[in-house]
């Protein structure tokens, strides 16, 4: 190597880092700064439908007519009569867009957390993002995906639209947590005490629905919605924490662009022409994967997009077999499988519970499924086993 | 990249949590960067200090649509330039106390290095800071000539001469270490 590239390569390796203390005053200034902004009250408020009503110079002044008239209708008593989680759950169930980070945990003996960011449009846009950079934006009326990942690389994709108007209706993993965000009912069931998170004073309402218990934890002095906690009661593993929560908020449309960021190499187009999305699938993927990693466990979630990163992973930790990967299954088998999976309909009340469960653990249930029109459970077991048993007796 | 996108957007929201994930993503870097343009630890540390505090200042009408990364590598090198501007005539005493409490300051405290990175920058402190600026924004930003040259407001051809002469210098400078 030449002198200068020998320079060249030293200097791009030189690396000052910040001490903690350094490292928390410059936070806490930023923050403080960030929160005196924050004192504008247009700027620390999520947008709203009269805020996006008043943009427009046009419908200005008889929007603010309008608003005064409304108020004077119903009544300031009205507004205040009402709960501030009535409130809540009615914001959520009328919102049209949503942001949020979803935390998950993976039970596999790391205690992992991972986040995901989410950011949907009601028109069919999801976009998620993790923190270190693994992107995938979703045209849900169109079947197009991308996905692109951090060492700039992405893959289209393109899924049948039979198949889509399946997922759609059915919910997807991610839309269903927004549909339970949104359907939330009028009432809570019980008030819990006040709670501090992430430095605000929270209001808790617990509520049941089905199996799912959520925690709607409300700004004491805003009203703003926190954070939602859902719990399953037979599933643990789909258990979730859902933050930074705003929504009807305007999402910029560049947000759920297609168009893949300069510079990034395609690593070939993924279709699914709505066939092979079976159970038998599902179970070879399952197979494939607990064979694949030095632990032999099954993964920590089914679905959603960090499913690949997890993957990636194991494979930085070392924990992949050579031997196993690309073995058996291909990325089509794989977007099958997912397929699978997110095309169950919500009466299916499928759960997944195979997190950090080895393969052929003795009588160990990782999923089950009712399929459509039956009255029993399809329940896959660790060895890969398929029973068909009744409700009670399904795992609890 | 993909990420400060959302970061970008939800910090313009207002969201704290962004905030502070834009700062654990770029503080190092930036000041890694502070550190090679200032040639001081202390100048260093105010520069990215006040970057971040009017980057967070500016949540209500930051409208960047460009990369966050260029444009928070920018804030730092505008604000490099005042800062140098500010205390042209008082350099010599300044390095002479800040590598005297950097060397009093224990680990957790200031900011840390690894003993090439210190002997490197006390070379790159040497050089010219027209020099110096084109040398870290080339090889710490990984910015390409025709953009430096668009900050510094000079031709492509005077940056790579600025590039050139400045790593000429690095090389005799640092000769034992290009041995080894």
């Amino acid at each position: 190597m030449r002198p200068t590239e020998k320079i060249e390569n030293a200097v791009k390796k030189m690396n000052f880092t910040a001490g903690a203390e350094l490292r928390e005053q410059i936070l806490n200034d930023a923050l403080k700064a960030h929160e005196r902004t924050g004192k504008q009250p247009a700027l620390e408020k999520p947008t709203n439908i009269w805020r996006t009503i008043v943009k427009s110079r046009i419908t200005k002044l008889s929007a603010a007519a309008a608003a005064i008239i409304i108020i004077g209708v119903i009544g300031v008593q009205f507004l205040t009569g009402m709960s501030a989680y009535a409130k809540a759950a009615e914001g959520l169930r009328n919102a049209s867009t949503f942001v949020f980070t979803l935390i998950t945990q993976a039970n596999n003996g790391t205690g992992e957390t991972i986040k995901t960011d989410i950011a949907y449009k009601s028109s069919g846009f999801m976009r998620t993002s993790t923190i270190d950079g693994y992107v995938t934006i979703v045209n849900l009326n169109s079947g197009k995906f991308i996905s692109i990942r951090p060492q700039g690389i992405y893959t289209l994709c393109e899924i049948d639209t039979n198949d889509l108007n399946a997922i759609y209706k059915n919910g997807h993993p991610i839309l269903r947590i927004i549909e339970d965000m949104k359907n939330l009912p009028e009432k809570a069931d019980e008030e819990l005490s006040r709670r501090d998170i992430d430095g605000i004073d929270c209001d808790g309402y617990k509520v049941t629905q089905g199996d799912l218990t959520s925690i709607v934890w409300i700004d004491a002095k805003t009203g703003d919605v926190v954070q939602v906690e859902q719990k399953y009661a037979i599933a643990p593993g789909m258990n979730r924490i859902i933050k930074n929560i705003k929504f009807d908020i305007e999402l910029d449309d560049s947000l759920f662009s297609l168009t893949p960021p300069a510079g990034f190499i395609a690593t070939g187009e993924l279709k699914s022409d709505g066939t092979g999305e079976t159970e038998e699938t599902f179970i070879k993927w399952l197979r494939w994967w607990a064979e694949s990693n030095t632990d032999e466990t099954f993964p920590p979630k089914v679905t959603g997009s960090d499913v690949a990163k997890i993957c990636i992973d194991l494979g930085k930790q070392g924990k992949l077999r050579e031997e196993a990967w690309g073995k058996n299954v291909d990325s089509e088998q794989w977007l099958k499988s997912a397929l699978f999976v997110a095309k169950l309909p919500a009466e299916s009340n499928w759960r997944y519970a195979g997190d950090g469960v080895k393969i052929n653990t003795p009588d160990t249930p990782v999923f089950w499924y009712r399929p459509a029109g039956t009255e029993k459970y399809r329940v896959i077991y660790a060895d890969l086993t398929v029973r068909e048993v009744a409700e009670d007796e399904l795992p609890r | 990249m993909i990420e400060d996108e959302v970061l970008k957007w939800r910090f313009r929201q207002g969201s704290k949590e962004a905030l502070r994930r834009i700062y654990e993503k770029y503080l190092d870097y930036l000041l890694t960067l502070a550190v090679g343009l200032a040639n001081d630890f202390n100048a260093a540390q105010d520069i990215v200090h006040d970057v971040f505090v009017r980057f967070a200042s500016s949540r209500g009408n930051f409208g960047q649509r460009g990369n966050l990364k260029s444009y928070l590598t920018t804030c730092v090198v505008n604000q490099a330039r005042d800062q140098i501007r500010r205390d042209a005539h008082q350099r010599d005493k300044l390095i002479q106390a800040a590598e005297t409490i950097s060397e009093a300051e224990g680990p957790e405290k200031g900011i840390m290095s690894d003993e090439l990175s210190q002997r490197l920058n006390k070379a790159i402190s040497e050089l010219p800071y027209e020099q110096r600026e084109t040398v870290v924004l080339h090889l710490t930003a990984g910015l390409r000539f025709r953009e430096i040259a668009q900050l510094q407001g000079e031709s492509i051809n005077t940056v790579q001469g600025r590039y050139r002469y400045g790593l000429d210098k690095l090389r005799s400078m640092l000769n034992d270490e290009v041995q080894k």
